[in-house]
């Protein structure tokens, strides 16, 4: 029974592999910039003005400790400004980070093309994205000047130098963003301590709506996002693949099905003959009908298995190795994914799909052993 | 010829045997159609999504705008320009546009935007700000002094219909450009990118106001057919010469090009699973066929047929019984995947939500190119040449007073 063991095995590894796929774009995404929740003063989101800060951060930040969902957190204090090097000049996002907490909310210190990351010895730092640099034609240790309204709507302005340069397969956040210590931005910006988002890293990305709904109906003067509302393309990448992958699966099925219908068809067209003695010497159409499921059953029996025991086998090595697409595309790496996908697979899902696969195989199997009942006794001994 | 004439009889010798295994083949092909065609036809989304709303399929430009887009690079707009591009047979809509960036103020607050001197008819074909007004009135004639601003633009700046917008910016050859326009209407785009700051204003204002006076940036075009991109950018690069360059979206959106590629690339692989269930499904059918049929093929070999004759119309069997396989998978793929195309699969709940957010319609849309359906017909072919290996290899083997005992 070829077929069902293929049927199952398929079903697992496309699973596997199109979960994999998604999972690692968000994942990507998340740890690279998004964070899973983030947290503003809804004024700051609507007019982007460093004064709509946080209020009371130190009350925020203990009680979201507390939460056990949090997994990590970083504080950010955070202005819209002008990037100016002595070529041009570019508005940029400028974020202050305390580098030890940032790690462990965004990857980008891994993505270093050049130099190092903020916290060495170097009097104001600054690490920029490489398109930006190339917008404004710097290198490592240019002087880049930063140039903001601060908290009291002054102009204020900071020279800082370039330490690294990062590269994170995203070029619009490349291009719009510069990180600097939060120590310095707070200085320029006139207070310290300061705090515009708060990002947080939760234990599950896909409850993260539901933990975020929880904090704005505990902290309801400050805007609550999860990744979804903030990176509205990653819902949709997450949502839409989910469903092909049902699309996908119906078409699976049906192949499968009709598959399986048409071998038992022939087997029992093969079989006339025996079928026609079994007849003949007595054996009632219930008997035959029930003799050619229970055959079914065992084939079932022994192909669901041992194809679940390969997919789950071809996921595993797989997870290890992962499936190396660079030979069908060099665009995957400019969209966020890396060319290496690991597929990865929920235990509960490797049920669903054997299941699934199990009650399609019954069904398949009815058709051909209903049409063994119409055969005549007679016509079937006859040899053709 | 014989063993052609043979293998014809063969197959009708056994009428529900051919129809089974007929139909593992008819069934590949349609499902295979379907699930290469469902891809396409993302794809397609993909690209009238982007290209479709502002980009267009061509643009023509002066040569040397698209590696800096400055009013500088801009080219004189001739009526004969125009219209000789829209004279091609593939093209529908040649849209003017001048577009620069530029200062936009309210009274308290002030944002960098995108101005984009448009023609209100010939936009219809494009952007359609027309369509997506949800507020206010749309500018009817390329000279009047008003604005149309994007819905970010005019929350972000706190104004509405009939306040003032200042602009402010630099024109032409650095001239420096400012003036005052009525906002006429609000309009709103699912891209955020588009939303966040978009101002239209009517060509020859925006052309008085850049201070260029007949100058465009850029002439998008619309086709009839999204497939001719290649062949209409060389037949107006004949038409120009070297001062304009012609480029495609390929060109114009080399991240849509990508991603495209990357999601074809996971495509490939779910196809490569499909290929191999449905080929299982055909090597079902052809085993049985070799089985039942041991006796014929002993008797056969008894009565003096070579091992290699009996191969060959094996083959010959199974590639007719393919070739008609492909030829009625590929009809019954056709009514399928065109009423899928105008009847698309509509998402529901999160899904269409999460679309809708990103400014695509929530439907899966199928592509009804033939050429889908003849490179899976070829592919089905393939695999079942490659199966009909087997029987092949078992006549070859055979036994024919074993054959004939069971």
């Amino acid at each position: 029974m070829g077929s069902v063991l293929i049927g199952v095995w398929a079903g697992i590894f496309i699973t596997a592999f199109s979960t994999g796929m998604t999972e690692q774009y968000i994942q990507n995404q998340l740890n690279t910039y998004v964070g899973h929740i983030q947290i503003h003063n809804p004024k700051y989101l609507s007019e982007n003005l460093p004064r709509y800060n946080i209020e009371n951060p130190d009350s925020l930040i203990d009680a979201l400790k507390s939460k056990p969902f949090v997994t990590h957190m970083a504080v950010h204090s955070e202005v819209q400004g002008l990037a100016m090097s002595s070529a041009n000049t570019f508005g940029v996002s400028i974020t202050g980070i305390d580098t030890t907490e940032e790690k462990n909310i965004s990857t980008v210190y891994r993505q270093l093309t050049e130099g190092s990351y903020l916290g060495g010895k170097a009097k104001n730092p600054v690490i920029i994205g490489r398109e930006l640099a190339g917008e404004l034609d710097l290198r490592l240790r240019s002087k880049l000047v930063l140039n903001f309204q601060d908290i009291n709507n002054d102009i204020s302005a900071g020279s800082f130098r370039v330490v690294g340069i990062f590269n994170t397969n995203n070029s619009t956040f490349d291009k719009q963003n510069v990180f600097i210590l939060k120590s310095d931005l707070d200085r320029l910006l006139g207070k310290s301590g300061i705090v515009q988002e708060v990002v947080l890293r939760v234990d599950n990305h896909k409850q993260a709506p539901s933990y975020a709904q929880q904090l704005q109906s505990e902290f309801p003067s400050l805007k609550i996002q999860s990744w979804g509302d903030i990176a509205p393309e990653l819902r949709y990448a997450d949502v839409s693949m989910d469903y092909t992958m049902y699309i996908f699966m119906g078409v699976l099925i049906l192949a499968l099905t009709l598959g399986i219908i048409n071998t038992m068809l022939m087997a029992v067209m093969e079989r006339t003959k025996e079928i026609g003695m079994l007849m003949a010497v007595g054996m009632n159409r219930t008997r035959i009908f029930g003799m050619i499921l229970t055959e079914t059953f065992y084939l079932i029996f022994v192909a669901v298995p041992v194809g679940l025991g390969l997919g789950w086998l071809t996921v595993t090595l797989l997870a290890e190795t992962g499936i190396d697409l660079s030979a069908f595309s060099q665009g995957l790496s400019a969209y966020g994914i890396s060319s290496v996908i690991y597929p990865q697979l929920k235990s509960m899902h490797y049920l669903t799909i054997s299941v699934m696969m199990a009650i399609a195989a019954v069904f398949a199997s009815l058709y051909p052993a209903w049409k063994a009942l119409t055969l005549k006794p007679v016509n079937a001994i006859r040899k053709l | 010829m014989f063993y052609l004439k043979l293998a014809w009889r063969n197959i009708w010798r056994n009428k529900r045997r051919t129809m089974i295994t007929t139909f593992s083949i008819v069934l590949a092909v349609v499902l295979s159609s379907f699930t290469r065609s469902m891809q396409i036809g993302t794809y397609d989304q993909m690209i009238q999504n982007s290209a479709g709303i502002f980009t267009g399929y061509l643009q023509v430009h002066q040569n040397g705008y698209w590696d800096q887009p400055t009013l500088n690079n801009s080219f004189a707009y001739s009526d004969s320009l125009l219209s000789n591009i829209e004279s091609l047979p593939q093209v529908t809509e040649v849209i003017p546009r001048l577009q620069s960036y530029a200062l936009a103020s309210s009274a308290e607050k002030s944002r960098a935007a995108m101005i984009v001197g448009f023609d209100p008819k010939a936009e219809e074909a494009l952007s359609n700000p027309q369509k997506h007004l949800i507020k206010g009135e749309y500018p009817t004639s390329n000279n009047e002094r008003a604005v149309l601003i994007t819905e970010g633009l005019a929350s972000y700046l706190n104004v509405t219909i009939a306040d003032s917008l200042v602009l402010l910016g630099q024109g032409y050859h650095g001239m420096s450009a400012a003036d005052l326009y009525p906002i006429k209407g609000i309009v709103e785009y699912g891209i955020p990118e588009m939303n966040r700051g978009m101002v239209f204003l009517p060509i020859e204002e925006a052309q008085y106001f850049f201070g260029t006076t007949n100058r465009l940036t850029a002439a998008p075009i619309t086709l009839r057919d999204a497939q001719a991109v290649d062949k209409v950018q060389s037949q107006i690069e004949q038409q120009l010469d070297d001062s304009y360059e012609v480029m495609t979206w390929r060109q114009l959106m080399p991240e849509l090009v990508q991603a495209i590629e990357a999601d074809s690339s996971s495509g490939m692989i779910i196809l490569l699973v499909l290929y191999i269930v449905i080929g299982f499904g055909i090597m079902g059918t052809i085993l049985m066929m070799t089985a039942e049929r041991q006796y014929e093929f002993g008797v056969m070999l008894s009565i003096g047929t070579s091992r290699f004759r009996l191969g060959g119309m094996l083959l010959l069997e199974l590639l007719l019984l393919a070739l008609l396989g492909i030829v009625v998978g590929g009809l019954l793929s056709l009514p399928l995947i065109w009423y899928f195309h105008l009847n698309p699969i509509h998402f529901s709940g999160d899904a269409a939500s999460a679309m809708l957010e990103y400014g695509m319609e929530p439907i899966l849309p199928f592509s009804t190119d033939p050429i889908i359906i003849m490179g899976q017909a070829s592919i089905i072919l393939g695999i079942t040449a490659l199966i009909s290996l087997y029987p092949m290899w078992h006549a070859h083997k055979l036994n024919p007073i074993k054959a004939m005992r069971g």
